[in-house]
């Protein structure tokens, strides 16, 4: 049903942890779910064996033999639900990637350079939008942000940056809490494991948000 | 008047969420879906080469870097000697150069090396240049 890709050509801004965690709550649904692994250090199929509910989960990785491409088109056959994690650069896979998914994700810490980088990231997005002809649906994450009620000044005028540039932020963000830190030694996935943790409920909203993203462009395409 | 000695046992109601109708998911992505040509197309050596031009491209995927057309429809090379490994330092400024030209070209660095020392007079044969792991790609 839906190809959901991470990208942000800044490593260590949350790609893998935000696609770790959707795969988890795919899998805590019921759905039907498989992922695509284009960092080399190949970090979702190690933690996926760790967990017992994802060891089942299929990551798929390059190969020399087949494309990108060909080879997410054989796991759309088998699968309703893709989730792609791409390599923190700007690399060759990024828009191929991008090309491919209903769902981009452009997960931004609070940096200058997550920011910079963070719109270079969108600006791709939207050109491999234009380059396929497909509507695709994108949202900037903000992670690592504050878990408390108030929110800091610099999340603020981040959101106002990347609106400057017709960035749509997600409304919701991915909290700053242990649980994410602690999660690929722990094996302990807040939402897979205690739905009602506070952590679990953060990125639930964060799905939530991201299954509406994807809803409204599939909407805007039967209008069409 | 008679009175019941027993009050009817509660009965919990049927709380399953409602069944799924096939016609009412959104279907998987068929295989004819545009957006996989559209993305193969991103994934050919020209594409690669101008994504580089452009900026877009600033690292490349090993495992994904598109190969160049004419290594696809090379032969297998006969390479006249067996392979060695060799190890050896040079200035970071050359590795830079080294990275940045194969990305710009997609001439792996032990063949920009084997090209030059062919220029400085050394006996190294056209097959010997070509690139082991290219070869089976695509």
């Amino acid at each position: 049903m839906a190809i959901i890709t991470f990208a942000q050509v800044k490593g260590g801004s949350g790609k893998t942890t935000a696609a770790m965690c959707t795969v988890a709550e795919l899998v805590a649904r019921g759905s039907s779910v498989a992922a695509f692994d284009l960092d080399p250090n190949r970090p979702l199929g190690e933690f996926f064996q760790r967990v017992p509910e994802l060891q089942h989960v299929e990551v798929a990785v390059p190969t020399s033999e087949r494309r990108v491409s060909a080879l997410v088109r054989e796991l759309a056959s088998r699968y309703d639900n893709i989730v792609i994690d791409l390599m923190g650069a700007a690399t060759n896979d990024t828009q191929v990637a991008m090309a491919l998914a209903d769902l981009v994700i452009v997960p931004s810490q609070m940096s200058g350079t997550d920011l910079k980088c963070g719109v270079e990231t969108w600006r791709q997005a939207v050109e491999a939008a234009e380059i396929s002809n497909r509507t695709i649906a994108r949202g900037v994450l903000l992670a690592r942000t504050s878990a408390g009620a108030l929110r800091p000044r610099v999340e603020s005028f981040l959101r106002e940056q990347y609106n400057r540039v017709g960035a749509n932020v997600l409304a919701t963000a991915f909290g700053d809490r242990a649980a994410w830190k602690e999660m690929t030694y722990s094996a302990h996935i807040p939402h897979l494991h205690d739905r009602g943790s506070n952590a679990a409920k953060n990125f639930i909203s964060v799905f939530e948000e991201m299954m509406t993203l994807i809803q409204s462009v599939i909407g805007e395409a039967a209008a069409a | 008047m008679t009175t019941r000695n027993s009050r009817p046992q509660l009965q919990p109601p049927d709380l399953s969420p409602p069944a799924r109708h096939s016609s009412s998911a959104p279907p998987r992505i068929a295989a004819d879906d545009p957006r996989f040509a559209a993305a193969a197309d991103l994934e050919t050596h020209d594409a690669y080469l101008r994504g580089v031009q452009e900026g877009r491209v600033r690292v490349v995927n090993p495992d994904t870097v598109p190969s160049r057309p004419d290594e696809r429809a090379q032969p297998p090379a006969k390479r006249r000697s067996p392979e060695t490994s060799l190890s050896t330092k040079v200035p970071q400024s050359v590795m830079q150069q080294l990275r940045r030209r194969y990305a710009e070209t997609g001439i792996t660095i032990r063949n920009q090396i084997l090209i030059a020392l062919r220029k400085e007079g050394l006996e190294i044969d056209d097959d010997d240049i070509q690139d082991e792991r290219k070869r089976s790609r695509r």
